[in-house]
């Protein structure tokens, strides 16, 4: 470990954006020299303008300023302005987001609310240290892999091969069946992939094959499947079937989809005549040749085509799959064209033709022979005359209607190969989130057979799917460096899952690179520092093991944690975790923010002047509280805000330190948990949600009101809202006692 | 869940490819999302439409569209097809389903088949052209002088000299000298008019059942009441002119309305003139003055009245229909013309042009090009009123029915007095 840095601290003030017409600028300058001593204190009237920023540079080169304290405008803004070498210090004081544009200007309170943030920006600095990315310790001898292993020869599988060589690099590609291709090896024609989106086209799975195998930069394994996967990214080492070993940086799982079991949709006739198919039944029949009615091998005059069959229903596949409502515009051209005078109706719930598929829909559509309605399915049985009788509620048409039909399609829908299916919870994907997560893991879906303590696969969220963050990061998956792509992260169609093939390769290049430099790979894809466990003081709880949403550490016999770098993001919820206290980072850690909120000057009891301390998730609650400040709303002076990667970080201990420093209150905003939750490490809010359930304790041994601990979930839409939530609880805590421990 | 046993419904491929040859090309493209009925400034709140009838259309659910009134409701001003967002022009969509009532309900039904096929466009024509000779006397061997003479009225015996039996007869040009016996022409056109009325009386009988079965509602109103409300907001076009987009469609079409009706009066007094003063009254002895139109008298106040009528007829016809040719040419007005509908301007067209033509020759005193234009106006004429409850015409009578018929249900729009 390097030696501790010689510090040397510039602290420069800025007055410009109306922060000098709220502050007494001389006033900070003498209050920083006279606590902070810092060797370099300035103020400026634009600090980001290229002579006042040359000034700082200069000090940095000339006085060996190493460490800065930007008294300015929030540390989100003008990052391309104030950025320092890696081996300085840089913290932003945002005196001008929520201190001069949100408080009452030239007011006493605005002016302490200044200086405090002035004494916590300098007390994190004096706890902070230059990080030094980690690199294995032999890295000479093991340097980071940059293959990419991709699981899957479907046509996300090969694309992503592709596209991976075609960037320079290598990759791996493994598909379990003899030949690759994968699900589209069942099609006879494919929805349309590129302009004019209108004509069906010829499977392209062949061509991909054969682009795949003549590809220099492409190991094609078939006929294999994935024995073990140890390590993390840069250094995961697996074993195939058949005895190759290898190493590979990145994984992109594209595993695919299964179809939904169509045997528990009796309710839709399925099983009860053999002319009710599903349309995977009905895409085989046409690929090897006529379509014939099933019963007596009848060219059908009407097929009857279901949508949603199982599908948008909370008793069996809740969600839609997107692409049904294509596929069934596909199969009634098979249909037309098999028999110019046979009719192919479509009942759907509703027409689901997203993107550019709308132009097939429409190209379909003008097809006279092929005619949609809305509708509800009533019931399907066989009528007298061997024809299907389909009774449908709730039409377009107007009222409950009965047609006939000679043959019906179940139009049913997409579950992820990685969808644990048992009797009880097969395709309703709705057992619980967390207990479904801990199924596919431990069960195993067996794909990645991952040698992780926390599970051989990809842990999944609601319906199987192996998710993330689908909305902000999408192709990330709960385990660092291995991507999911096309039909196993969502449903989707040909033409997508070629693009998401794509974008899962680019993510999982991105991840070896980043890797290669000691770098977090997602989302902090710019930190260089990683957590550091003192483990002679480590009591083998496992919290940290158990509560990483990433599955980071292994661990020993004893129940040691075994760090796995390369595959940590750099959120602290082990630190958060860890009742010893013992993980830190060289730029985040316990002590840092207990003393950032210790350093806050506390007025005695008789001045009536609250303070409350409030803790903000740096990635959507902070953005969201600076886009309020550009508002110009005015907030609260008595609450001082401190900035965290993410909630899950939030160390109990830190409430101890506010409450015996005598804060009237703390308040904690995070992102959104739940189903739906928006937590950019997945579970951290939810696991500070937790801990702080068990903080009453401490207030209770502390004799304080719990009251005066809450902790809300901000969306960052919800940067209106925001100054009437803090403003309530500065309200509340006011109505309270003052902190009996003020002045201790 | 629906108490009612559900309908069964029976998709007509043949029927839906028949309405879009019709002038229905863009139905397919509908997606139904009813901008047309909200847009529509004369569907009923609690009835809407053309939204239904074009998703019908699309499962040519032919019996359905075939009773249903709001069909002939629209009054094709083509709001919906301008709002469209998909340009399925559901205004050209009823316009087709009404040309295919139209050859659906038809009586002889072989006549609604001629009617929509250009390729019997020349029997169509032919036939009057053939008949009208035939009175004319021009395909017989001729008729001797003498046996024309004795077929004329007495008291026109004077004009024998002039009558000559013959394509284009010598001298002053009278249109009357065409025809052996000027009574010939009435008969035909009588006996057409006839045989029109018994074949709409057929046709909208079996209409007016088609709609009872769609429309499953009582009766709130009687059917003359119903009628007597339909004719106040029919003559003067309350209906059409609730149109937004295309409202410079409505007033040519009442403009033509007006011209048929007083066309129509002029020719009643004319020929009621003729068979009262010139035929019934000579017949029993009597003599008297016939006071509108006779070859013998061209100087009456009355007659001067009618020829008067008769311009301004002809100008109102002329104004209208050219203003409907120019609105229906017009590549920005979102509407299709089908062949039925072009048959109908055309003849329209022909009637109005042949007549003014006839009378500008006459009055010229070409007699080659009097005669022959007014033969052609006679052809027209004929197509006009024969092929009545076959082309587009019969809309005047299926929509005067059909508002009835909504009316009697009280499902027709309220509109602001």
């Amino acid at each position: 470990m390097a030696d501790k840095m010689v510090k040397k601290t510039g602290v420069y003030l800025c007055s410009g954006c109306d922060i000098g017409g709220a502050l007494n600028m001389e006033a900070l300058e003498k209050m920083v020299n006279s606590e902070v001593k810092p060797a370099v204190c300035r103020t400026s009237e634009a600090l980001c303008l290229p002579e006042a920023w040359a000034a700082v540079e200069a000090d940095m080169n000339n006085e060996g300023v190493n460490c800065v304290l930007l008294c300015a405008c929030s540390s989100r803004d003008k990052t391309d302005v104030f950025a320092v070498d890696l081996d300085k210090l840089i913290e932003r004081v945002p005196i001008r987001e929520q201190v001069a544009w949100v408080s009452k200007p030239n007011d006493e309170d605005t002016q302490m609310l200044a200086e405090d943030y002035i004494r916590m920006g300098a007390s994190k600095l004096k706890d902070m240290e230059p990080p030094v990315p980690w690199f294995q310790e032999d890295e000479k001898a093991e340097p980071i892999d940059k293959t990419i292993l991709v699981i899957g020869g479907g046509i996300a599988g090969m694309t992503a091969a592709l596209e991976t060589s075609k960037a320079g690099y290598k990759a791996v590609l493994v598909e379990k069946e003899s030949q690759l291709g994968g699900f589209a090896n069942n099609f006879k024609k494919q929805t349309p992939t590129k302009s004019p989106w209108t004509d069906l086209e010829d499977p392209g799975v062949a061509a991909l094959a054969s682009a795949v195998q003549g590809d220099g930069n492409i190991t094609v394994l078939t006929g294999t499947t994935v024995e073990k996967i140890k390590g993390g990214p840069g250094l995961f080492d697996c074993s195939f079937t058949g005895g190759k070993e290898m190493r590979v940086g990145a994984i992109v799982q594209a595993s695919g989809w299964k179809p939904y079991k169509a045997e528990k949709l009796d309710h839709l006739g399925y099983g009860k005549s053999s002319d009710v198919v599903t349309n995977i039944e009905f895409e085989k029949m046409a690929k090897a040749g006529a379509i014939k009615r099933p019963s007596d091998g009848k060219s059908p005059d009407s097929v009857a085509f279901i949508q949603c069959a199982g599908s948008r229903d909370a008793e069996r596949l809740p969600y839609c799959s997107s692409v049904c409502c294509a596929v069934s515009l596909k199969q009634a051209k098979y249909v037309r064209e098999t028999n110019p005078d046979a009719k192919a109706y479509i009942i759907y719930k509703d027409m689901r033709t997203p993107a550019q598929m709308e132009n097939f829909y429409k190209a379909m559509q003008a097809d006279p022979g092929i005619m949609l309605t809305k509708g509800e399915i009533r019931s399907i049985e066989l009528d007298a005359d061997k024809s299907l009788g389909i009774e449908v509620g709730e039409t377009i048409l107007g009222g409950d209607i009965k047609l006939n039909a000679d043959m019906v399609v179940l139009a049913t829908g997409m579950v992820p190969s990685t969808l644990v299916e048992d009797d009880d919870a097969a395709g309703t994907g709705l057992t619980e989130d967390g207990k479904k997560a801990a199924a596919s893991a431990e069960a195993g879906a067996m794909i990645l057979n991952l040698g992780y303590r926390k599970g051989t696969d990809l842990p999944t969220l609601k319906y199987g799917f192996p998710d993330s963050h689908y909305i902000c990061f999408p192709y990330e998956t709960q385990r660092t460096g291995i991507f999911a792509c096309g039909t196993v992260r969502a449903p989707m169609s040909v033409a997508q899952t070629v693009s998401d093939a794509t974008g899962a390769a680019l993510k999982a290049i991105q991840c070896v690179e980043l890797t290669a430099k000691g770098n977090a790979v997602h989302p902090r894809s710019y930190d260089n520092a990683y957590p550091e466990f003192f483990l002679s003081r480590c009591t083998q709880c496992k919290r940290c093991t158990e509560e990483c949403p990433f599955g980071t550490l292994d661990e020993d016999e004893k129940g040691t944690p075994k760090p796995n770098p390369t595959r940590c993001r750099r959120c602290g919820v082990c630190m958060g975790a860890c009742p010893e206290r013992i993980v830190s980072f060289k730029n985040y850690n316990v002590p840092m923010i207990g003393n950032m909120i210790k350093s806050v000057e506390v007025p005695d009891e008789s001045d009536e002047k609250p303070r409350i301390i409030g803790l903000i998730c740096e990635n959507d609650a902070l953005p969201a509280l600076d886009m309020a400040c550009k508002l110009k709303t005015q907030i609260s002076p008595w609450i001082r805000f401190v900035n965290l990667r993410c909630l899950g970080s939030v160390n109990t201990v830190w409430v101890a330190d506010a409450m015996s420093k005598g804060m009237d209150g703390i308040l904690l905003f995070g992102c959104k948990y739940g189903d739906d939750y928006q937590c950019h490490f997945i579970k951290g809010s939810e696991l500070c949600n937790r801990r702080m359930e068990n903080i009453s304790e401490t207030l209770d041994k502390l004799a304080l009101e719990s009251d005066r601990i809450k902790m809300v979930e901000v969306a960052i839409s919800d940067y209106q809202k925001l100054p009437q939530i803090i403003n309530d609880f500065c309200a509340e805590i006011e109505e309270l006692d003052p902190n009996p421990y003020k002045g201790f | 869940m629906s108490h009612h046993k559900p309908e069964v419904i029976k998709p007509d491929l043949k029927f839906a490819t028949e309405v879009i040859g019709m002038g229905a090309d863009d139905m397919e493209k509908c997606y139904q999302c009813a901008t047309c009925s909200v847009v529509c400034p004369i569907s009923p709140a609690d009835s809407p439409f053309p939204r239904r009838e074009m998703l019908w259309a699309q499962w040519g659910l032919k019996d359905k569209l075939m009773g249903d009134p709001n069909v002939f409701l629209c009054h094709q001003c083509g709001d919906c097809s301008d709002k469209c967002p998909r340009d399925a022009k559901p205004g050209d969509v009823l316009g087709a389903i009404r040309a295919f009532a139209y050859r659906h309900f038809a009586t002889p039904s072989f006549m609604g088949t001629a009617l929509s096929d250009p390729k019997f466009l020349p029997a169509l024509i032919l036939f009057p052209a053939v008949l009208l000779l035939a009175i004319m006397g021009v395909l017989s061997t001729g008729i001797p002088a003498d046996i024309a003479a004795s077929i004329l009225p007495e008291r026109l015996a004077h004009l024998e000299h002039e009558f000559q039996i013959a394509f284009f007869p010598a001298g002053k040009i009278v249109f009357a000298k065409m025809f052996p016996h000027l009574g010939m022409v009435d008969a035909v056109f009588v006996t057409l008019s006839l045989l029109v009325f018994l074949s709409f009386f057929a046709s909208i009988k079996k209409f007016w059942s088609a709609m009872e079965t769609t429309v499953d509602l009582p009766n709130k109103k009687s059917v003359g009441e119903a009628f007597s409300e339909t004719l106040s907001e029919f003559l003067p076009h309350k209906k059409f002119t609730e149109c937004g987009d295309n409202k410079d469609r409505a007033q040519p079409h009442m403009l033509l309305f007006w011209s048929f009706v007083i066309l129509f009066v002029v020719t009643a007094f004319v020929a009621g003139g003729f068979w009262v003063f010139d035929v019934l009254i000579p017949a029993v002895g009597a003599e008297v003055h016939n006071p509108f139109l006779s070859p013998l008298d061209f100087k009456s106040v009355s007659h001067i009245i009618l020829k008067i009528m008769a311009a301004a007829g002809a100008a109102l016809l002329m104004y209208g229909i050219i203003k409907i040719i120019q609105n229906r040419s017009n590549p920005d007005k979102k509407m299709n013309t089908s062949y039925a509908d072009w048959f109908f301007i055309g003849v329209v067209f022909a009637v109005g042009a042949t007549g003014i033509l006839s009378w500008a020759f006459r009055l010229a005193g070409i007699g080659i090009l009097a005669y022959s234009v007014y033969f052609l106006h006679l052809v027209a004429v004929f197509m006009l009123l024969g092929y009545f409850p076959f082309s587009k015409f019969a809309h005047m009578v299926y929509r005067f029915t059909a508002i009835m018929f909504a009316k009697v249900k009280d499902i027709d729009v309220k509109l602001a007095a």
